[in-house]
């Protein structure tokens, strides 16, 4: 949705990561004419945990140098992603309000709600987003002023359930499973042969 | 202090077609008084230039009655006050008339920064105490449009910094002076006044004749002679006149006809660039600093743009109130280092990068000083307008995206902000890493020449997977088979479960179960050459939790068999 704040709430510890770099993926492959060439926009990645991994970005079809990732403090995250949104140079601005495995925020989103509301107001009526991955499970007094709040559950290795929760045209929906070829494609690879020394090692 | 004669004279130039700008600030004293004293804005005051050593901790009792005054404000000058009268003449007219010593120094400090500024506009600048600036724009005003627009454009940048000034283009500088400070108002509205090439002595003719740079006996000599003006002044016979005024003469005649061969001493800028306002009384909190940072940045930029550089670095420096500092036990002066991804030059782009750090200081002490430097700078580089970019009305990046990357990395700091970069290595921590979001041109190319070889090359790397040799190209890994990992944890997290199917674990208050897993990749011994092999096994595991499947890579330490998960995909 451009021109919107999205709220992707993810339950679990699941595929966050995944789907924030597939959206600006396909934000990067709307190339900008300049003078005869064609340059891929701007996108930010404001990443808290300090985990995000270069090579599994590249592997989602991203070009790095023009992917900026800021890693501020956990209160510094609205303050530095009102900075990126307002100043209009990226397409599209992804905050990670979630973590991972091993690395979760102690993120309220009881304060954010303000934020949120001059974020929608930095991209409203532009071509640009902000793109919020947030812990469904964080308690929050009220939901987040977003445009559109997206839930997904990775509820197995091969399968996603993913409900539209909030949309301002209306447009919600009820949980839909949705396959996950992925993550299938890696189990049902043969067993390697070196498989046997994990046995040993389990 | 008297309007002498500007700072003489080591060699005669060409004078063929010179033209010089005068800029002469009248309330300079005034205005630099005003901004450290607060109650100084308004009411009759009077102030007094001074040396140093006559400044015995700036009372009024220590400055004589006998003293002149250099300056007065406007309610003083109300009152019937001038300059050059002495301070009992105007305690006789004004009781309580206060007066203000200023070191001549903080006055050459001033006009330092405007002959900065005024470089832009001309390769040769002089400064002449106590209020002109001095430029020659000998063959460069075609460059603005002609001299009536370059004067409009200096005024501009001079009245832009809080000065109020007068401006005159003429041959010389005693004669751009004379006319910059006599001259009455221009009819056409513009503050700039042009004396021609030809006809300079018709256009000087209506100056009184105190503007020439005569001495006091030689000026009351003429004024009781009836000689009131220049024209007053050229009408007499210059025969008669040798006599009467011996080694002034000829130089007053040749200004009175509209001639002025007086060449400037050029003004040698300081390397450093260095801005600073300092406090009567320690501020608290960084409001007050926000507010004088806005004339500081306009002067350095100023000074940056005169002579055509940009910032690489800055250095926001804070000096506190030694007493209270040492009393809580902080430091005396707090820093702030400012690396910039682009070199910045102008004044909102330079105060937006300042302030975003600035505005969250938390200061120990009160602020005396604030001092901002330009301790590395580069040549600017002009940047072309682009017509497409400014009817479209958008975003311009390339401006943008330099100034949003120095306010963050001011902000969060500059090791937090950039682009992920993959490097060659065998352990998954190396593989990645956040390098400049701009790459600094010039100086990489200085610093490959000066290092070497640099980074490691991207030749292919050789890793044993059970002993047998697999093959690595850049960017992928045995790992990138499969759904690719998006988070590596900073530091591994301890793995206290069995690495089997079924087996339970525990992160983060969460239970999770196993629920596949498959060796990925094995180390053996690598980068043997720090002294401490890496052998690991790598394998990969779906964790199962009450809700949902989250995918994740474990490695095991062969040299102690302890399990760590290390990256995530998810």
């Amino acid at each position: 949705m451009r021109g919107g704040v999205v709220e992707l709430s993810i339950a679990g510890s699941g595929l966050g990561t995944t789907l924030s770099l597939a959206a600006v993926r396909a934000f990067q492959e709307r190339k900008e004419a300049s003078f005869g060439t064609s340059v891929k926009p701007w996108c930010a990645f404001v990443d808290p945990s300090s985990s995000l991994y270069a090579p599994g970005v590249v592997a989602s079809g991203i070009a790095l140098e023009r992917l900026l990732v800021v890693r501020p403090p956990v209160e510094a995250i609205g303050r530095v992603a009102l900075k990126l949104a307002e100043s209009g140079v990226f397409e599209l601005v992804v905050v990670d309000l979630m973590g991972t495995l091993g690395r979760s925020l102690d993120c309220s989103l009881g304060r954010l709600g303000r934020v949120v509301r001059r974020l929608s107001m930095a991209v409203d009526g532009t071509n640009k987003s902000v793109l919020l991955v947030t812990d469904t499970h964080v308690e929050r007094a009220l939901p987040l002023p977003v445009a559109q709040r997206i839930e997904v559950v990775r509820t197995a290795a091969d399968r996603l359930s993913v409900r539209v929760a909030k949309d301002r045209r209306g447009r919600i929906s009820a949980p839909r499973p949705i396959a996950w070829t992925r993550g299938l494609a890696a189990l049902e690879e043969e067993p390697r042969e070196e498989t046997a020394d994990v046995r040993k090692l389990a | 202090m008297s309007a002498s004669s500007p700072e003489l004279v080591s060699a005669a130039p060409d004078e063929a077609g010179r033209r010089i700008v005068a800029l002469v600030l009248p309330e300079l004293l005034i205005e630099l008084v005003a901004t450290t004293l607060a109650e100084r804005a308004r009411g009759a005051w009077g102030v007094v230039l001074a040396e140093p050593t006559a400044l015995d901790g700036r009372t009024e009792e220590s400055i004589r009655p006998t003293e002149r005054l250099d300056a007065v404000s406007a309610s003083a000058r109300r009152c019937g006050v001038r300059a050059g009268q002495t301070i009992a003449e105007a305690r006789n007219l004004i009781a309580g008339f206060a007066v203000e010593t200023l070191r001549p120094a903080a006055v050459e400090r001033a006009l330092a920064v405007i002959a900065e500024l005024a470089l832009g506009f001309g390769a040769t600048v002089a400064l002449g105490l106590p209020d002109t600036v001095w430029v020659d724009v000998s063959g460069s005003a075609h460059l603005f449009g002609g001299e009536a627009a370059l004067a409009e454009e200096l005024t501009e940048r001079v009245r832009s910094l809080g000065h109020g000034v007068r401006v005159a283009v003429a041959e010389g500088p005693a004669l751009a002076r004379a006319v910059a400070r006599w001259a009455p108002p221009n009819g056409d509205g513009k503050s700039a006044h042009l004396v021609p090439r030809e006809g300079a002595a018709s256009s000087v003719s209506s100056l009184p004749i105190v503007a020439l740079p005569l001495g006091e006996e030689c000026q009351e000599f003429l004024l009781r002679l009836g000689v009131l003006t220049l024209g007053d002044l050229a009408g007499l016979p210059r025969t008669t006149l040798a006599s009467r005024l011996s080694g002034e003469v000829a130089r007053a005649l040749e200004l009175a006809l509209g001639k002025d061969p007086t060449p400037l001493v050029p003004y040698r800028p300081p390397e450093l660039v260095r801005e600073e306002v300092r406090f009567e009384y320690g501020v608290d909190g960084s409001e007050p600093l926000l507010f004088a940072l806005r004339g500081v940045t306009a002067r350095l930029a100023a000074r940056l743009a005169g002579r055509g550089v940009a910032a690489e670095k800055l250095v926001l420096e804070l000096e506190h109130d030694r007493s209270i500092a040492r009393l809580r036990g902080a430091k005396e002066t707090t820093k702030f280092g400012f690396a910039l991804s682009s070199p910045l030059s102008r004044e909102d782009e330079i105060r937006r990068v300042v302030s975003s750090r600035l505005e969250r200081a938390r200061l120990p002490a009160p602020t005396v000083t604030l001092a901002l430097t330009a301790p590395v700078v580069v040549s600017a580089t002009a940047r072309q307008l682009e017509l497409g970019d400014t009817l479209a009305g958008g975003t311009d990046v390339e401006k943008e995206l330099p100034l949003v990357i120095a306010e963050l990395a001011a902000d969060v700091g500059e090791n937090k902000v950039g682009v992920l970069k993959i490097l060659d290595a065998h352990r998954l921590e190396a593989r990645s890493t956040l390098a400049p979001a701009l790459p600094r041109k010039a100086r990489a190319a200085r610093g490959a020449s000066r290092t070497g070889p640099g980074p490691r090359s991207a030749t292919p790397l050789s890793v044993h997977v059970s002993g047998t040799p697999l093959e690595v190209v850049e960017g992928m890994s045995p790992f990138d088979e499969r759904a690719p990992l998006t988070r590596l944890l900073p530091e591994p997290v301890r793995f206290e479960g069995a690495l089997r199917v079924g087996a339970t674990v525990a992160f983060e208050r969460q239970l999770f179960t196993i629920d596949a897993l498959r060796f990925e990749h094995r180390l053996h011994a690598v980068e043997w050459w720090n002294g401490d092999p890496i052998m690991r096994d790598y394998i990969r595991v779906w964790l199962k939790s009450t809700e949902s499947v989250i995918e994740a890579v474990v490695y095991v330490d062969r040299a102690n068999g302890k399990r760590y998960l290390q990256a995530v995909a998810d």
